[in-house]
């Protein structure tokens, strides 16, 4: 599946610690395994 | 994903998940299950679209293999809450190189469709041998 990293990565994310950041500075200095969950509870 | 954290420090890789909750529900949510990893909220799934990530059928949510998992859970002790988030959003795993590329994906079949910590840390430790990006 073709995904635009370039656009992805300048989404701007909200951090549990209540900051934001750019979805790209996790992978700056290393790879990054993104998991995504279902759900809590 | 919790006991192997040293191996995924190891390769210099670094874990983030990504939740349905707000910010709230992912603080709490970490703090509650001692989460190592970093957490990001995204209750509005800008993400789980950005990434094309599905849902899953109501008749998939009551397969007998989620239910199996359920009991199996349960056995081991989980309880059963409300559940915060979309209960038929599939889930998801990325590897992402320092250069923005993605080397992995997995885009869950079922709702408990996981790929195994150790493939992910082959898929990563090859990338170290050859450099990464």
């Amino acid at each position: 599946m073709d995904l635009n990293m370039n656009e992805i990565g300048k989404k701007e994310v909200q951090v549990w610690d209540g900051s934001q950041s750019r979805l790209r500075r996790f992978w700056q200095e290393g790879p990054l395994v993104l998991v995504f969950l279902r759900h809590y509870g | 994903m919790r006991r192997e954290k040293e191996a995924f420090d190891q390769v210099g890789a670094r874990v983030v998940l990504v939740g349905l909750g707000s910010v709230g529900e992912t603080a709490t949510f970490k703090e509650r299950f001692e989460v190592p990893f970093a957490m990001i909220a995204d209750p509005q799934k800008h993400l789980f679209r950005a990434f094309r990530l599905k849902q899953a059928s109501v008749g998939s949510l009551f397969s007998a293999q989620m239910i199996a998992k359920g009991v199996s859970a349960m056995a081991k002790g989980h309880s059963i809450g409300k559940p915060k988030g979309d209960v038929r959003q599939l889930p998801g795993v990325f590897i992402i190189d320092t250069a923005g590329r993605i080397r992995f994906s997995h885009y869950a079949a079922s709702p408990a469709d996981h790929p195994r910590p150790e493939i992910l840390l082959d898929v990563l430790r090859c990338e170290e041998t050859e450099g990464g990006s």
